[in-house]
């Protein structure tokens, strides 16, 4: 299967993003920074999936990885929210009473 | 005969709604709910193994959509033995947890009352990890069953325990999406998401060789294997003790059954065979790199974290083993679905041993256990038999799987990983009898300083050990001279078992 011209620019562009957000999330030592990071990877294979989804230069993109993403979409904001109410609550620990 | 349309679905929807079910429930109906609930739970995966047992593998389509674009359910021999070890150990980690955790009072909701819909949610992404042939099904599952996880491990609320659900959450997010990543290339290749078809349709291209090592590195980083564990101790040993048997012996067990069902599913066709080799040789260096540091930590719970990175490693000897030698394979196949079985079951029971140990003397340190089996001794009679099964000592389900892992290594001439099983099997006896010596040092200090405790000694109900203790005995069945559990796994597996391996089980 051969990719459009365009869209293969937006899958490399994928791939190099996802390496981004990679590195953030393994060189960071801050939390806040890792899970930006980690944001930042779930972008770039979003896109890579939106890129590939589209099989002809004319005809209708496929909507399976669509759907995909979408769903990859609202677990990468669930685990955000939930990651960055962790480290709220361990924020207010650290400054706050002790451990209980 | 038909089968019911409900059948394989009702294992996987009905956990789902007893965790929306405890959510909304008083807290004080929540012991009742939960113990009623993880009967009917366990009662579910009944017909499974009627329907399997009687009329073989079993193919459902969901709501009337079918592969390629719609979501099947499979049921064989295999998924068939996982639903019911699932079963039996959920069973036992829910009539524990009705102990452990304080019942809250009427109108009053705490914590800890969180543990119910939290763990439902889990037990019923278990059953339908065990039971789904779409591929983004598991990936939608398995995070389902992280967020859940991070939850749970929360229910501690210390600070270490913020600090592994944080570290938790992130590694299964990360898995997640280099998991989703290669599924999308697999199926922009392949244009479906059915593992039957795309087993059918595999061909060693670039961009399908790409896809399945990215699905396969998101799943290793789930199951543990070395150097992607670093984010399994810290969790399993600072989550409450029901909490780190749901954990370490079903959550682990599940990622890795995913590996090996998609191996075995065709991948083991295509791939090179450096991957089967590397895996073997991260399996190796985990079983030894998990046992050395096991034998450092200075905490129980600790202990058996790093027990279960070492337990892990055997799991992946398999692709291994079962690269030179077809003749060899339903030994190493049947061998090491023992050994996870004996492993997830074993572990369950030790980490609930633990907690009891742990809650009545008030810490975890083994300066705080010392002399502990004059004061508990139910609870160090079931770390004992669990130990039996980790060490791999007979008559347990564990040394039958290493067993024939071992005569597999032997026949295939790895030399080197015959001597990785043996040694492991050492190392695992040294960590673990380095933790007896003190629990049963008799020269125990009469009143322990307070300082070393975490939190003052509870005494806890008479009972809460007997569902451990069950979990503990289910290992010592002796498989060997019973052959329903291999006639159970022969049902649609995909290996040939040319060689016996129970004596008297039909070839």
């Amino acid at each position: 299967m051969t990719l459009p011209p365009g869209a293969l620019l937006y899958a490399l562009a994928g791939v190099w993003i996802t390496v981004i957000g990679l590195r953030g999330v393994l060189a960071e030592e801050d939390w806040f920074r890792k899970i930006v990071g980690a944001n930042v990877m779930g972008t770039g294979v979003f896109l890579l999936l939106v890129a590939l989804a589209r099989r002809a230069p004319d005809g209708p993109p496929d909507p399976v990885p669509h759907g995909m993403i979408l769903t990859g979409l609202v677990v990468a904001v669930s685990a955000t929210a939930l990651m960055l109410a962790l480290l709220g609550f361990l924020n207010d620990r650290e400054h706050g009473e002790d451990d209980t | 005969m038909t089968a019911p349309p409900w059948l394989l679905s009702l294992p996987v929807v009905f956990p789902l709604i007893l965790g929306v079910f405890t959510l909304l429930i008083p807290a004080h109906t929540l012991k009742q709910a939960g113990k009623t609930g993880a009967l009917a739970t366990a009662v579910t995966t009944l017909p499974c193994l009627q329907w399997v047992w009687q009329a073989g593998p079993l193919h459902q389509t969901l709501g009337g959509w079918g592969a390629p674009l719609g979501i099947d359910l499979y049921l064989d021999g295999l998924s068939c033995l996982f639903l019911l070890f699932a079963a039996l150990t959920g069973l036992g980690i829910s009539f524990y947890a009705t102990e452990y955790f304080p019942q809250s009072a009427e109108g009053h909701r705490s914590r800890t009352d969180l543990f119910w819909p939290l763990w439902f949610v889990t037990w019923g992404g278990i059953n339908s990890l065990f039971l789904t042939l779409d591929l983004f099904n598991i990936y939608v599952t398995l995070e389902l069953i992280s967020i859940a996880g991070t939850g749970l491990i929360l229910i501690a609320g210390t600070r270490g325990a913020i600090r592994a659900a944080l570290q938790y959450q992130m590694q299964a997010l990360i898995a997640g999406l280099v998991y989703l990543l290669g599924v999308g290339l697999v199926y922009n290749t392949l244009g479906t998401l059915d593992l039957q078809l795309i087993a059918a349709d595999l061909s060693p291209s670039p961009m399908i060789l790409t896809g399945l090592a990215l699905m396969v590195t998101g799943l290793l980083i789930k199951a543990a294997l070395f150097p992607v564990h670093f984010w399994l101790p810290p969790a399993h040993a600072d989550a409450p003790a029901p909490v780190s048997a749901v954990l370490s012996g079903l959550v682990v067990t599940v990622a890795y059954v995913i590996v090996f069902r998609l191996w075995f599913a065709g991948f083991h066709t295509i791939a090179p065979d450096l991957v089967p080799r590397l895996m073997g040789v991260l399996g190796a260096v985990g079983i030894v790199w998990g046992g050395l540091l096991a034998l450092r930590q200075e905490r129980l719970k600790r202990v058996l974290a790093y027990s279960t990175v070492s337990q892990v490693g055997y799991l992946f000897l398999v692709f291994s083993l079962t690269l030179d030698s077809p003749a060899a394979e339903g030994l190493v196949w049947a061998g090491t679905v023992y050994m996870a079985v004996a492993h997830g079951l074993a572990k369950s029971a030790a980490f609930l041993a633990a907690g009891c140990l742990q809650k009545t003397e008030g810490s975890d340190t083994l300066t705080a256990l010392r002399g502990a089996a004059l004061r508990q001794p139910a609870a160090v009679i079931v770390l004992a038999l669990a130990s039996i099964n980790l060490i791999g000592l007979p008559p347990s389900t564990g040394f039958i799987g290493k067993w024939m892992l071992l005569k597999a290594s032997f026949y295939t001439r790895q030399w080197g990983i015959a001597f990785v099983i043996l040694g492991g099997g050492l190392l695992a006896a040294a960590y673990l009898f380095r933790v007896f010596e003190v629990l049963m040092n008799s020269r125990a200090p009469d009143n322990m300083p307070d300082a070393q405790r975490d939190a003052s000694p509870l005494p806890l109900s008479r009972g809460i050990l007997f569902p451990a203790m069950l979990l503990a005995l289910a290992t010592l069945i002796p498989v060997l001279y019973i052959t329903a559990p291999e006639e159970l796994l022969r049902i649609g597996a995909p290996v040939s078992f040319s060689r016996f391996i129970t004596p008297g089980a039909a070839q």
